[in-house]
């Protein structure tokens, strides 16, 4: 079996900054973790949890999860057993990934200037495939090799292959049971949790039409999603869709979200203030071709003949290329910037970006 | 009941006129008006539109972020964001004293809910703006876009919008442009944080 312990920081959601994980620890943990990647190992983003732990060092021995990884940078199907210290001072398990990929050298999550989160990872699973406990059932306690002897548990680091004798005979038997009896209590969101709800069809009451504003108006997009859903059920305009959208998009769920966008379009037909948000959207769920295409489509309305707006598509395009490999194509965006721009910052930062890209041909 | 503290143009201008170390009535004398009548145009905040550039001038007030306040915002994309002035480091001194006075009390009376804080914060203010042009320190940019009537704030420090541009792969937080309820939470956290040690 390839299993993995990590060791990260004790919350209740992993996914950023929630009332449940708005910590009373005082001013040192708010300093030390508040934006500590490992805040977010269990947000759903985009339909995959990404894992980080912190390691001292800048690569992880794969191969010490499975020896034939010796000459690759990841290795798949991997449990990967989150653990984490609480107020009792054991060190416990707090969750884990199923079929996941480790990676050997931390990765940088997909990002743009409209969408993602920039963070750090080194192994990813599919959120159907990860599961988060409630505090009740986190009492399955991983001892530390300081205290329990060497091999029976954390060492030094902060990740542990458990390759000893113990771990594989006696501990991990133990762990797999544990973690197959508690499956069915996960509290992370999978991607059923954003789709519509079951009373889809039941018109919205004024209590709840108010409700939803209230979560609307406050960027409380997860409470709002099923009052948006209801919404476009009873009345399917281009507003409710625009509205789910956007959601969708807050909430990282960047396919579902173009999807919805894709509806707004189809309802009120093309417009500035929804095609303007599919570029960097597409480009987010690293369809670069399709950016491209979309960007393009943005040149014939009036808002791109404003030069930031223009420069910036320009940059879209340059950057959707620059993915694709096509580093030349990218590099003669970047050069109609260069001759346009007035801006001193884009132009200085155009020109070392245009540098870098030319040393990669 | 939440305490409330809604902008209004003559709160602004009162707030001004201490600031510049004058009474109403010195203010007065010097726009050769009637105290009286300034005093219930303020009360009564019916200021007109000339009375607005004589106050302008007198007291130093930038117009233009004023009108941010209250100006009916037509769309704007996340493309063409809008760059939001921010406030007179000197009114933000005052104005600092009095949102932080609420976001205490709040902390203190709701100790278990950013989001509830953030909700009385509000509803005291009635202006997201306003409170992140208070609470941000000047080095943070405020952006703004309006999709479908809603306003949506984005605040970064202004060294990384520098560093990073909008351009070029492997830049760094290019998202961290934090949207402007997110970083509302964050101030009360890092608030909250400062307050318990």
């Amino acid at each position: 079996m390839n299993i993995l312990f990590c060791n990260i920081t004790y919350l209740n959601n992993y996914i950023g900054i929630t009332d449940e994980d708005m910590p009373n620890k005082g001013g040192e943990w708010v300093e030390k973790n508040k934006d500590a990647h490992e805040q977010w190992n269990f947000l759903n983003y985009n339909g995959y949890c990404y894992g980080f732990v912190m390691n001292k060092g800048d690569r992880f021995s794969i191969e010490r999860i499975n020896e034939d990884a010796k000459r690759n940078d990841t290795v798949d199907d991997v449990t990967v057993v989150w653990c984490a210290l609480n107020d009792n001072n054991e060190t416990v398990i707090v969750g884990w990934y199923e079929n996941a990929t480790v990676y050997r050298y931390y990765q940088n999550s997909v990002v743009t200037p409209a969408f993602g989160l920039d963070r750090w990872y080194f192994t990813k699973a599919k959120a159907e495939n990860c599961y988060l406990l409630p505090e009740t059932s986190r009492n399955f306690v991983i001892g530390r090799a300081s205290v329990e002897g060497k091999g029976k548990g954390f060492g030094q680091q902060n990740y542990w292959y458990a390759e000893s004798s113990y771990a594989r005979e006696e501990l991990i038997p133990q762990v797999v049971d544990f973690l197959n009896e508690h499956k069915h209590e996960r509290i992370n969101r999978i991607d059923s949790d954003f789709c519509a709800p079951e009373n889809l069809s039941e018109p919205l009451t004024e209590s709840e039409i108010s409700k939803a504003n209230e979560h609307f108006d406050n960027s409380e997009d997860f409470d709002y999603l099923p009052y948006g859903y209801r919404m476009f059920e009873s009345t399917q305009n281009a507003d409710h869709a625009y509205n789910i959208a956007t959601a969708l998009a807050a909430l990282h769920q960047y396919k579902s979200a173009l999807n919805w966008f894709e509806k707004v379009v189809e309802i009120e037909g093309d417009s500035w203030e929804t095609n303007s948000q599919l570029p960097y959207l597409y480009q987010q769920c690293e369809m670069y071709e399709e950016s491209i295409e979309a960007a393009e489509k943005l040149f014939k309305y009036k808002e791109a003949t404003e030069e930031n707006v223009r420069h910036e598509i320009f940059g879209i395009i340059a950057d959707n290329n620059y993915y694709l490999d096509r580093i030349q194509e990218g590099i003669e965006w970047l050069n109609k910037i260069l001759a346009e721009s007035k801006d001193e910052i884009l132009l200085k930062h155009t020109a070392s970006v245009k540098e870098e890209w030319r040393s990669l041909i | 009941m939440p305490l409330k503290n809604n902008l209004t143009i003559s709160k602004i201008i009162k707030r001004y006129i201490k600031m510049r170390g004058y009474t109403i009535k010195q203010v007065a004398d010097k726009l050769g008006r009637n105290y009286k009548t300034l005093d219930g145009i303020l009360c009564r905040d019916t200021v007109d539109a000339e009375l607005l550039f004589e106050f302008a001038n007198l007291l130093d007030i930038d117009l233009c972020w004023m009108a941010q306040l209250f100006e009916k915002r037509r769309p704007i994309s996340f493309l063409e964001q809008y760059q939001m002035s921010r406030m007179n480091p000197e009114m933000r001194e005052g104005e600092l004293k009095v949102v932080l006075s609420y976001l205490d009390r709040y902390i203190t009376e709701i100790p278990d809910s950013i989001n509830e804080i953030k909700a009385e914060l509000m509803r005291s203010f009635n202006q997201m703006f306003y409170l992140l042009d208070v609470l941000l320190p000047e080095n943070y940019i405020i952006r703004i876009s309006v999709e479908r009537d809603r306003e949506k704030y984005y605040c970064m420090p202004l060294q990384t919008v520098e560093q990073t541009s909008r351009l070029g792969r492997g830049r760094n937080a290019t998202t961290q442009f934090y949207e402007g309820h997110e970083m509302l939470k964050r101030i009360i956290l890092e608030r909250k944080a400062e307050i318990n040690r």
